[in-house]
């Protein structure tokens, strides 16, 4: 080969060098003092918050919608779009609208809106994604003047106020009847303090500050959504100064973020993960004594602190902390493997016995299921119970949780506004019941689920609690500990246990 | 040259192909669990789940699911994505362009690098030049790209500073994800062009040629290269169906908004007609690739000929 043909070949490696050099020069997108960004793992799913079942996506309606009550850092629930409430009697609830508020197109808000909002929820003929709990509490609600509303539920229903937190965005019944639903799950407008920009798919949401918010006008000019999918991603972009808040840093990086220059984290209860019991046709498993020795038989510490990191709390029963009743004091079950072999005696299993654990790898976001499995498996087996795993696809499990084909299988529930609820739903024979059935729960489930004095709900849950500990229809393991990295310059602390994000709290330094 | 007979009977055939792929991907989606139980909060009651159920026609046997899909798609509706609540096709064809320009230019630099570094390291075969290619090809065919992508992200993004992290808009945001896509395929095409050339260089025809007293940079690239050019348009329209379907973990790695990102997060929401609607369209993509490929052998060799009987 000779030298020009040489030559020539190195131009055309130069050539193929220059587009990558030529864009070194063009200017980088700097970040903007004044907006607040914040990366997720998914893309948002909608923009019509009655058909949202997706907590990302209520990071995002969250800032542009408002509910009548909100949560406040008391843990209690605070007036927004509602001014004041009571209770007229044990089925229905007056409440008091704020005056001077207006959507985003300038439509006032009245009682109409709340009535519009309540209805569509819970409409049976065209059900909301996000409805069920209204259709099945809500009787119907009625205008007393444009600034007065009345809810009456079909029973006593103390967890009202939650209900109307979670899933309850008020949304202005002349625009929606104007453009119709397409349009308005592709053009929201609320009155929260920010309005509806741009989304494009798979890249960012962006808002504007709502320069007419009845609040005052949020710090932040703009806020961003981006979805960025890898978690390595996630913390680079906040490394770089890219974002200011990536969610769900794992378990790993977070000492990293905790001490870096630009960056803090910020941790606040996440999912509660426990491992469900069949205790209807599981022989062994219908033995109180049996359930309480499997409790007994694992070291949920040393799961916290060896395989994840320290990033959970050990739970002492199925209650969140910020449900009515809690008890904190309740101690968690012991680790104790000779006292879970004497329950399993007394129970008629000296030998133990074999059962299946089905994992659902990558359930929920949940951690490292798959180890917390295999080390459960292994506790087990010191106290003499075989147990199979059986490693399973998310979609596919809760199939089979449906069809009540599971013996012991691990379960996560979200943390809840709606005290009862993880109750009534997984533990109330009359709802679920798909594994664990008992007259007792039912009635005490049942009392505190309409008990409207709040000082007898609180007794209610209390006894509640400690019978369901002692009954053990679960091994209570953990709940996990979610971190958000945050860049230093913004000024906020969480509201313990909401999981949602309000734009307008965040102030930059 | 091509014949029209030809072109037809590649298209029939890959009409029956699209069929195909519509039947299993309809079939294997299904066997992996009902959707209805995913779309729906924790307190929907058993009543929500049938009336989702029905809504959507889950409730009917697979056939009849599979008769009704199909004489839609026959129309151009895809359904409307369980997700979304969206028309799936659209959302396929929304994200369509950012896949395709991502696969291009992977491809373009896989092509414009690897071509030129092939011949060098087969010219100069066991220089410095041809070690470092080398060992720059079997690195970028044996790292995982999820690993590299990390790696150019750590490096070029974290700390040197010179590209964004993830996400898309400019052409900056292009280059890292171009990076980690392309050094797969410019590995590949490097080691088959340097093999090919090196084969090439050793045939008769060279040596003939050579002998007539052409100059050697007639001889590379009138006589060579043109030679050693058919299995690399092979390689890289093959590589272009891999980009353009395998660019799901890049683009889930760099937050790039193409079509393998929506397949997989559809996959995980079980949303049954975003995949389908995006696997169709990635498999059209592929189809029509192969068939421009195939074409192009002729304008490159002719003596490759179709469709005749002629020997």
């Amino acid at each position: 080969m000779n030298n020009a043909s040489l030559a020539i070949l190195r131009v055309v490696l130069l050539l193929a060098a220059l587009p990558i050099v030529s864009v070194l020069w063009a200017t980088p997108a700097g970040a903007d003092g004044n907006t607040l960004t914040v990366a997720f793992s998914t893309d948002i799913v909608t923009l019509d918050p009655h058909q949202n079942t997706d907590l990302n996506t209520m990071q995002v309606l969250e800032q542009i919608y408002e509910h009548l009550v909100a949560l406040g850092r008391d843990g209690k629930f605070h007036p927004v779009l509602a001014e004041s409430w009571e209770i007229a009697d044990e089925r229905t609830w007056k409440l008091k609208l704020r005056r001077g508020v207006r959507f985003h197109n300038g439509e006032d808000f009245t009682a109409d809106a709340v009535k519009f909002t309540l209805d569509r929820l819970a409409d049976t003929k065209e059900p909301m994604r996000s409805g069920p709990s209204f259709r099945q509490n809500i009787a119907e609600t009625v205008i007393l003047d444009p600034h007065t509303v009345l809810i009456r539920t079909k029973a006593p229903y103390p967890d009202l106020p939650a209900l109307l937190y979670l899933s309850g965005a008020i949304i202005p019944p002349k625009y929606f009847q104007a453009v119709g639903k397409e349009q308005f799950a592709r053009e929201p407008n609320g009155t929260g303090p920010y309005r509806f920009a741009s989304w494009k798919r798979d890249v960012q949401v962006t808002l504007q500050a709502n320069e007419r918010y009845w609040g005052g006008k949020p710090d932040f000019g703009a806020f961003v959504y981006r979805p960025i999918p890898e978690a390595a991603a996630r913390v680079a972009a906040l490394v770089k100064g890219e974002i200011d808040l990536a969610a769900d840093v794992p378990a790993e990086r977070v000492k990293e973020l905790e001490f870096g220059r630009n960056t803090r984290v910020v941790s606040y209860p996440g999912q509660q993960i426990y491992i469900g019991l069949d205790t209807l046709k599981v022989e062994p498993l219908r033995d109180r004594r049996v359930r309480q020795a499997l409790n007994h038989a694992v070291d949920v510490e040393a799961i916290v602190r060896d395989v994840l990191g320290g990033q959970a709390v050990r739970l002492n029963g199925p209650m969140f902390p910020t449900m009515i009743g809690y008890d904190p004091a309740l101690k968690p079950y012991a680790y104790e493997p000779e006292r879970a072999k004497q329950l399993l005696t007394q129970a008629g299993y000296p030998q133990g016995f074999n059962v299946t654990l089905d994992v659902p790898v990558g359930y929920q976001g949940a951690m490292k299921l798959k180890d917390v499995g295999e080390t459960v498996v292994s506790y087990l087996k010191k106290v003499g119970v075989s147990v199979k795993l059986n490693l399973i696809e998310p979609a596919a499990a809760t199939e089979r949780y449906q069809a009540k084909q599971f013996q012991m299988y691990f379960y996560g529930w979200g943390a809840d506004y709606v005290s009862g609820r993880i109750l009534e739903i997984l533990l109330y024979s009359k709802t679920r019941g798909y594994y664990y059935q008992s007259p007792e729960a039912d009635t005490m489930i049942a009392a505190y689920q309409s008990a409207m004095n709040s000082r007898r709900r609180e007794e209610l849950g209390r006894t509640l609690q400690r019978f369901l500990h002692e009954d053990a229809p679960f091994i209570f393991l953990y709940r996990e500990t979610t971190t958000l990295g945050l860049a230093k310059r913004l000024v906020w602390e969480p509201v313990v246990s909401d999981q949602r994000l309000h734009a307008s709290e965040f102030r930059a330094q | 040259m091509v014949s029209w007979w030809y072109i037809g009977r590649r298209l029939a055939q890959t009409a029956v192909v699209l069929v195909g792929i519509t039947l299993v991907v309809f079939w294997v989606i299904r066997l992996s669990g009902d959707p209805v139980l995913l779309m729906l909060p924790a307190d929907a009651s058993q009543q929500d789940i049938q009336r989702l159920r029905e809504l959507l026609g889950f409730d009917q046997p697979v056939h009849i699911q599979l008769w009704r899909f199909m004489e839609r798609v026959a129309t151009g509706d895809f359904g409307t994505s369980l997700r979304f609540q969206e028309p799936a096709l659209a959302l396929v064809l929304d994200r369509l362009p950012s896949t395709v320009l991502l696969a291009f230019t992977a491809l373009s630099v896989a092509g414009v690098i690897g071509l030129p570094l092939g011949v060098l390291s087969a010219v100069r075969r066991n220089s410095v030049w041809d070690h470092a290619a080398m060992a720059v090809a079997l690195l970028g065919q044996s790292m995982p790209i999820f690993w590299t992508g990390i790696m150019l992200i750590t490096i070029f993004a974290v700390a040197l500073d010179l590209f964004p992290s993830s996400g898309s808009g400019t052409i900056r945001h292009l280059v890292l994800p171009t990076a980690a896509l392309g050094f797969l395929s410019t590995g590949r095409v490097t080691r088959l062009v340097r093999g090919r050339m090196i084969e090439v260089l050793g045939e008769d025809y060279v040596r003939t040629a050579r002998a007539k007293g052409l100059t050697e940079s007639c001889v590379l690239y009138r006589h060579a290269l043109r030679n050693c050019l058919l299995p690399v348009i092979t390689i890289l329209g093959l590589e272009l169906g891999s980009t353009l379907g395998g660019a799901a973990v890049t683009e889930t790695v760099f937050a790039w908004p193409g079509v393998g990102r929506l397949i997989v997060s559809a996959i995980f929401a079980r949303d049954y007609p975003l995949v389908q609607a995006a696997v169709l369209v990635v498999a059209v993509m592929f189809v029509v690739v192969n068939l421009v490929v195939d074409l192009l052998y002729a304008v490159i060799d002719p003596r490759v000929r179709f469709g005749s009987s002629r020997p």
